[in-house]
């Protein structure tokens, strides 16, 4: 079958590539960094859960203050921010060339002139690379699993089944990049240009998309509700102590209405922000990302401050509920790396080979 | 046996090829003519199954190239213009993948692979590609096109940009593969010389269109219609006004002229110098050689 042979030598060019091994070194290396960084992140975590459960043990009637244990999950907590840029670069350069290349050569001519249809030749170089992100990935996960057995840490299954999930949907994010290097390196004509299009490409989607987005959700949204008049009135009031019932009440009401406010204000300003930021391939494998490990992104309110809510094992969403909470970026992440490599099998079906 | 019938293809609206008719036979070598941008290598293209023709037809040993682009690359080699290789790989692993496609048995694909890299010269490369000259791309291009023994050639100018010794070697190795291995060739170019060294039949292109096809000597003979002929004369005496209803153009002086005719009419200029006591200096015909001709058909004179 020739598209196995087509399969067979992009892999094996590819696993020889010095600039694909350079890449992916760097990747492991972050990796190794960002989970070493974990294990430490995730022992303080479980150093003062378990102070604060001796501490609690002490005393009976504190046992409804009793913290939760923090799951292993943390481990991987900086992973993903560390994985974004170079797991992009990494697939970029795996595909920028990938065709441009061949035209630059006129291999493709060469290749195209024996018994194979146009059809198996991006297939096979699709295949090949996909193959080698398999790979990347297997490494990866292999690599972080061996990290934590180093350290005497077993994964519950359910975290076990949350972090190959996370390293799937790594090779989807490696994929979407992939897919956005393989058009370029269809259209262009050489492979300069390919990266042009292709930095181009990542511009507009990763930066300049999601900062329009915010943009837009900011006049969408309208001014962000005050807190001043509430404290100001409580204030004029002479603060909590002087205040008199009916007065703490009014401004009950007022706490109140400002929270919900500024509920509408943010979901209002997140939704538009969403909407934008599933354009963009790294916003939506971070936001997958987060879901999986069991992050929790930053919610309305004026009492849930910007940082993340970090998991625990206990009152942890099922693994389900977690995905059907980002199933349109999921949806979204798929949909761009299957428009962009539809787009370059189309448009290499029709490439003037001349 | 290489026939096409209408075969036609348009770009953007333009008739890259319009409507070509030809008819190869087997074991000839057959020159394909044309300057650059006519269509050359679009036909050939289409003839190798590389590019699906707009309209029209063409059949490779009665094969439809449309309806099984996939056998009939099976039975046909083609080197295209500006051969590229992978330049990571050696001679012998470019040509052990591009042999993977025809099924070979290993042992049966090494030898061949061997055999032809002898014929090329390349056989003690052991070099990546990256570091092959022109020529060396060149021959291995030819090797490539004959990986499966084919009973057809395709060569897109297959000697441009080489040196004169690269390329009179390219043309006797296409010679021996036509003459001892009975190989029909199909070979494009737009030099006439090289054509006319190397081939047998020639056909011209020109904007898409094939506008001659014959052997040299025909297609000469068909040029020549349209071509007039130049005598020079120059007399020891003063010459007479000459007439005769074949002169297109006519300058003289007093014992020379340069005579532009349809036809050689040097018979009827010496009989009528002699009749009028006219002694010749000389007496010369300047026949347009068919490059002449080519050029001023193709090129319009530049």
């Amino acid at each position: 079958m020739a598209v196995f042979l087509v399969i067979k030598k992009e892999f094996r060019d590819l696993m020889q590539s010095r600039r694909f091994l350079m890449i992916f070194g760097a990747l492991l290396l972050v990796v190794i960094l960002s989970m070493s960084q974990g294990v430490g992140k995730y022992n303080d975590a479980l150093d003062e859960y378990k102070e604060m459960t001796s501490r609690i043990g002490e005393g009976e009637g504190l046992r409804q203050f009793m913290p939760e244990k923090p799951s292993m999950l943390l481990i991987f907590d900086t992973m993903t921010s560390y994985f974004i840029p170079i797991g992009a670069v990494l697939a970029i350069a795996v595909g920028f060339d990938l065709i441009s290349r061949e035209k630059e050569e006129g291999s493709l001519k060469s290749l195209l002139s024996h018994p194979l249809y146009r059809d198996n030749v991006i297939i096979g170089k699709l295949c090949g690379a996909l193959a080698c992100f398999g790979v990347v990935m297997v490494v990866i996960t292999f690599t972080c699993i061996g990290i934590l057995m180093m350290y005497g840490m077993s994964p519950s299954s359910n975290e076990f089944l949350r972090i190959l999930l996370y390293m799937g949907f790594s090779l989807v994010f490696l994929l979407s990049f992939f897919s956005i290097a393989i058009l370029s390196s269809t259209i262009a004509k050489s492979s300069g240009l390919s990266v042009a299009y292709c930095i181009g490409i990542v511009l507009v989607l990763s930066f300049m998309v999601p900062y329009i987005g915010v943009a837009l959700a900011d006049s969408y949204a309208g001014e962000e509700p005050s807190m001043v008049n509430i404290i100001g009135g409580g204030m004029m009031r002479g603060g909590d102590n002087e205040m008199t019932e009916a007065e703490r009440e009014e401004m009950q009401t007022e706490m109140e209405e400002y929270n919900r406010e500024y509920q509408e204000y943010w979901q209002k300003k997140t939704n538009v922000e969403r909407i934008f930021n599933m354009l963009s391939p790294d916003k939506n494998y971070e936001e997958i990302s987060n879901k999986i490990l069991g992050e929790d992104s930053p919610e309305g309110g004026f009492f849930f401050g910007q940082n993340r809510i970090t998991r625990s094992e206990e009152n942890e969403e099922t693994l389900a509920e977690s995905l059907s909470s980002v199933w349109s970026e999921i949806f979204s992440l798929l949909t761009l790396s299957a428009v962009m490599l539809i787009g370059a099998y189309l448009k290499f079906m029709r490439l003037d080979i001349r | 046996m290489i026939e096409t019938k209408k075969l036609t293809k348009v770009y953007d609206g333009n008739r890259a090829v319009d409507d070509l008719d030809l008819h190869i036979e087997k074991g000839d070598i057959f020159g394909f003519l044309g300057p650059n941008g006519a269509g050359k290598s679009t036909t050939i293209f289409m003839l190798a199954g590389m590019i699906e023709p707009t309209s029209g037809e063409a059949f490779i040993n009665g094969r439809s190239v449309t309806k099984d682009p996939l056998g009939v690359k099976k039975i046909i080699g083609l080197l295209p213009e500006d051969v590229g290789f992978y330049g990571h790989l050696t001679a012998t692993q470019n040509l052990e993948y591009f042999s993977g496609f025809y099924r070979f048995e290993k042992l049966e694909s090494e030898k061949r692979i061997a055999e032809l890299l002898e014929f090329v010269g390349l056989g003690d490369v052991k070099k990546n590609v990256s570091g092959y000259s022109k020529g060396m791309k060149q021959r291995l291009g030819l090797a490539q096109t004959l990986l499966n023994d084919p009973d057809i050639l395709f060569l897109d100018e297959p000697t441009a940009g080489l040196d004169p010794q690269g390329t009179y070697q390219f043309r006797e190795k296409i010679r021996a593969l036509n003459k001892e291995e009975g190989k029909t060739i199909f070979f494009s170019s737009h030099i006439l010389p090289e054509v006319k060294e190397v081939c047998k039949t020639i056909g011209i292109i020109l904007d898409g269109k094939l506008i001659a096809v014959g052997t040299p000597k025909e297609i000469r003979k068909k040029f020549m219609e349209e071509e007039s002929y130049t005598i020079t004369l120059e007399t020891f005496d003063s010459l007479p006004k000459l007439h005769h209803e074949k002169i297109l153009d006519i300058k003289s002086n007093a014992h020379s002229a340069v005579i532009k005719a349809k036809s050689d009419i040097r018979e009827y200029l010496s009989t009528y110098l002699h009749k009028n006591n006219v002694r010749i200096r000389t007496l010369e015909l300047k026949e347009p050689d068919l490059e002449e001709i080519f050029l001023r058909s193709i090129y319009g004179g530049d």
